[in-house]
Order: structure tokens, then sequence, then C-alpha cells
């Protein structure tokens, strides 16, 4: 699953451990799921994309799905 | 809300910096203990009276040492620790019942002895747990799968080797070869998600 946390965050000026306090998460999981070695649960997914204001399919794309 | 970052073996068994210097002297205490335990059984046997009181104060310095270094970690709540220290006092424990002379008290008391720090390090892991977010919980949950098969291979070879007619293992050594199973599932799980 690809996802555009690195580009949200940046846009944000958060550092990783900024958005894992956010999140409640540890900042392993942040990284974790920036760099695609982990796909967030759908809660967490939610979670991600509401710190953000975004809907969960502007944060979130399958890996096969076409370019908007 | 404080999450435990991912340390060597695991979830949170990195542990804060301030328990560096306990752990450091938990470990000098286990060992004071341990070798004044081995003095303390072979002067018994002797029948050398005279120095089993200054050997036995000794190894309950050792003890009393590991035991407040332990509650120092307790107090900070600092699991990673209390899991490390578990582990190391678990192993140390853990063969100390076959000094002691066979069906003497102090050899069931050395006997029981290893379940306190198997009972912290259970205890301790349990509390990281219910912190633990779902990456976190996922590397556990692949160390302790890790830990069932290293156990699982370790227990079928021995039953092997001592049907082949190797000496019998002593089946205490099982739970330390889970805990170095699960370490090393914690390092290879960890790595892949780091």
């Amino acid at each position: 699953m690809k996802n555009r946390l690195r580009v949200l965050r940046a846009d944000r000026e958060w550092s990783q451990a900024e958005l894992a306090e956010r999140l409640r998460v540890s900042r392993q999981t942040v990284n974790a799921i920036e760099t695609g070695r982990y796909d967030p649960s759908l809660p967490l997914a939610f979670a991600v994309a509401q710190v953000f204001g975004k809907l969960i399919e502007e944060v979130f794309e399958p890996d096969g799905a076409s370019p908007k | 809300m404080a999450h435990a970052e991912f340390g060597i073996c695991g979830p949170g068994v990195r542990h804060r910096k301030e328990s560096g210097l306990d752990l450091i002297f938990m470990a000098i205490g286990v060992a004071i203990f341990m070798l004044a335990f081995a003095l303390f059984t072979r002067v018994s046997r002797a029948g050398d009276s005279s120095l089993s009181l200054p050997i036995a104060l000794a190894a309950l310095t050792g003890l009393a040492l590991a035991g407040w270094e332990t509650f120092r970690l307790w107090r900070r709540e600092d699991d990673a620790a209390l899991m490390q220290a578990g582990t190391l006092g678990f192993i140390s424990l853990i063969g100390i019942y076959a000094k002691a002379p066979k069906g003497s008290a102090l050899a069931i008391v050395a006997a029981l002895a290893p379940l306190v720090p198997a009972a912290l390090f259970a205890w301790s892991a349990v509390r990281l747990a219910r912190h633990a977010d779902e990456l976190q919980r996922r590397i556990a949950q692949e160390a302790l799968a890790l830990g069932f098969v290293v156990a699982l291979f370790a227990a079928l070879a021995g039953m092997a080797l001592e049907a082949a007619g190797l000496p019998r293992l002593d089946w205490a050594w099982m739970a330390a070869i889970l805990v170095v199973g699960c370490g090393l599932g914690f390092l290879l799980a960890n790595r892949r998600y780091r």
C-alpha cells in the first residue's frame, strides 16, 4: 500500500516524533508506515487521515491503483 | 503518552538511559550471589562452619543488591529494564539447585528461585504489551512465534539426542531457550520494520 504520509507531514513541518505523538503510536511505527514496510490497521489509517484532515483515500492507496 | 521505542530485542526492550547503571549493579549483585552460593555449598560439604556465616552474608548482600536495583527499576516503571533484569535473574538462577545438597531445604528454595525473576519478566512483558502499539504487538507476535519454533526444535533435538544415547537434558533450560528464541525473533522482526 502506498501512502503520502511523508509529503503531508513535511507540508505541516512535523517531525516523525510529533506525528507519532498525535497518533499515540511509536516513532518507529510512523517510520515503518512512511517507508511502506508496514501497512497500518484500518483504525490507525483512519486516525492518520483524521490527523491530516484528509479522507483515507487521499492518504493511502493500494499498490495497483491507477494514478489520479 | 509515552511509547517505548524498539530496542535490540523488540518493543520497549531498550531500557531508559538512567536504568543502565542499575542493571549493571543488579548484574554485579547476581554475580556476587552466585559466587557466594557456590562457595557456601562447597564449604558446607567440607564441613567448615567457620566460613559459612561470612559467605552466607556475602550471598545475602549480593541478593540484596540485586533486589534493591530491581526495586529501583520497578519504582521507575521501566518495564524494558525489568524484563532484562528478569531474564538475567532467570538465566543466572536456573541451574543453582544442582549445587545444593539433594533433597535439602536449600535445594528446594534454589529450585524455586528462578520463578521469581520469571514472574518479574512475565509481569513486565504483559505491562509492556498493554502499552504497545499495533506494530510493536506484531513484532512481539512474530518474535513469540519464532521463539516457539526454536524451543520446539530444541525439544525435538533434545529428545532425539537422548534417544541416541546422549545424557538427558535439563528441561529447565527449555524456558531459557524460549527466551533466547524470542530475543532472536525480536531482533529479526525489529530489523524488518526498522
